[in-house]
């Protein structure tokens, strides 16, 4: 019997437990050689060789038994001293005067990492009009947080390719790029801009930079020179982050969506075109069309006067 | 001389002093061992058995002990000797240490997170170690 257990605020799911025996591809056909496993209390478990386990040879030692767990984690817990054991018994007991072997082995639990989202700022705008309507100027603003882990690759800069259907100004340096992190370690970041190829790639340079969470915000302080959306609304221009080592080795690549341009379509099919049917006579010229409607983010006013107007050209 | 090992000791089919001067026998299904000596020793006196094997799993209640008797058949005395073995934290093949490790597999490559039904592949190396379990 293996009896696998944690040593410290956990608890398993009852009905989520899985174990295995490392099998080759011939031995497992169809499935590889299985545990019966139980969860036997809130953080224990007890595996039982099932009875068509093969026979115990010398290659045993080398196998690795694996298991598949689901469970929670108290949120009271951190540190590196959460040790799990793994014993095993020659009888379904848990006595010492029964074991053969134990195994032991940890993760490390930190405390959530974010940056200080509440920190005020004083933006030459306020934040519900940098809102990207369509046809507005607007800044890009998220979160980061790589995937790469930072003990194995350390990351040194940045890169944003804006979508090519934003306008942009002729800056070359974002004078109001920010990163803001966990800490106040203070952390300036140089924001450049290139063009390429008729695209627009914003590099952010930070001094020094842990794999944490970042909040990041690309953006001037001259509104005027701020970046244009497009006149088409939607959630799909999609702009791209690449994470670069000091060496200009590429490790992290994606699209994310920053960029989101509220607003509504007219509809065409919603459109209904009168003219006057008497030609002798002077008449009205009747349209009638359905406005859209924008989904507004709980807490931010439309605009000045609480509308939305558009331009509408015949 | 009559050693009786408890039943976790595999006592071996064939007996070879390795060093002293004696004869040996061996009994696995009694767990016990004879060794006549050739002569007789007025003091102490070593007599090393080859082809034992430790006990297959940690044992702290039992102990072996050995019997001294006299060649009319008479037992002279009895003496309990403490013999405990740990469990095996290291392999003993490879010399690796039997480890635990944890992957992730709803958030790869992220933080297992707090409250939350995580769900983790978990592998523990060269944990079996014989038959028995």
């Amino acid at each position: 019997m293996i009896y696998f257990y944690a040593n410290w605020e956990i608890s398993f799911t009852n009905s989520y437990c899985n174990a295995t025996l490392e099998s080759s591809t011939a031995e497992a056909t169809p499935y590889p050689y299985r545990f019966e496993c139980k969860v036997s209390g809130t953080r224990s478990i007890k595996l039982y060789k099932q009875d068509n386990f093969p026979a115990w040879d010398t290659s045993f030692y080398n196998r690795k038994v694996v298991i598949y767990l689901k469970y929670t984690i108290s949120d009271s817990k951190t540190g590196n001293s959460n040790y799990w054991y793994a014993h095993t018994y020659t009888a379904d007991t848990t006595s010492s005067d029964y074991r053969v072997s134990q195994a032991s082995g940890y993760f490390s639990i930190i405390e959530y990492q974010s940056p200080y989202i509440y920190k005020v700022n004083f933006p030459t705008q306020a934040f519900s009009k940098r809102t990207c309507r369509t046809s507005s100027t607007c800044m890009f603003y998220g979160y980061l947080l790589p995937s790469t882990l930072q003990n194995e690759i350390q990351l040194d800069y940045m890169t944003y390719t804006l979508p090519p259907e934003f306008g942009y100004s002729k800056l070359r340096t974002y004078d109001s790029c920010s990163m803001e992190e966990k800490n106040d370690d203070y952390n300036p970041v140089t924001c450049t801009a290139s063009r390429n190829d008729s695209d627009v790639t914003i590099v952010f340079n930070p001094q020094s930079y842990n794999h944490n969470y970042k909040l990041v915000s690309i953006d001037t302080s001259n509104a005027a020179l701020l970046f244009k959306s497009p006149e088409y609304p939607g959630t799909h221009y999609q702009m791209k982050v690449n994470l670069f080592t000091s060496a200009h080795t590429l490790v992290e690549s994606m699209m994310v969506n920053l960029t989101t341009v509220y607003g509504d379509l007219l509809e065409y099919p919603q459109m209904d075109i009168s003219i006057p049917m008497d030609a002798e006579a002077k008449g009205l010229f009747a349209f009638k069309f359905r406005v859209g409607n924008a989904d507004i983010l709980p807490s931010y006013e439309n605009s000045e006067t609480n509308q939305i107007t558009s331009a509408i050209e015949f | 001389m009559k050693i009786i090992y408890y039943p976790e000791v595999t006592v071996p089919e064939t007996c070879t002093i390795t060093s002293g001067n004696g004869v040996c026998y061996t009994y696995p299904l009694e767990n016990t061992i004879i060794i006549k000596s050739n002569t007789t020793y007025a003091s102490s006196y070593s007599f090393t058995l080859g082809g034992m094997t430790n006990l297959y799993q940690s044992r702290t209640s039992n102990q072996p002990y050995t019997e001294i008797w006299t060649s009319s058949g008479t037992i002279r005395a009895r003496f309990w000797t403490s013999y405990w073995v740990s469990h095996i934290t290291t392999d003993p093949t490879s010399n690796n240490a039997l480890a635990i490790s944890f992957t992730p597999t709803l958030t790869p490559n992220y933080q297992l997170k707090y409250g939350f039904n995580n769900i983790a592949r978990i592998e523990i190396s060269h944990l079996l170690q014989n038959d028995r379990i």
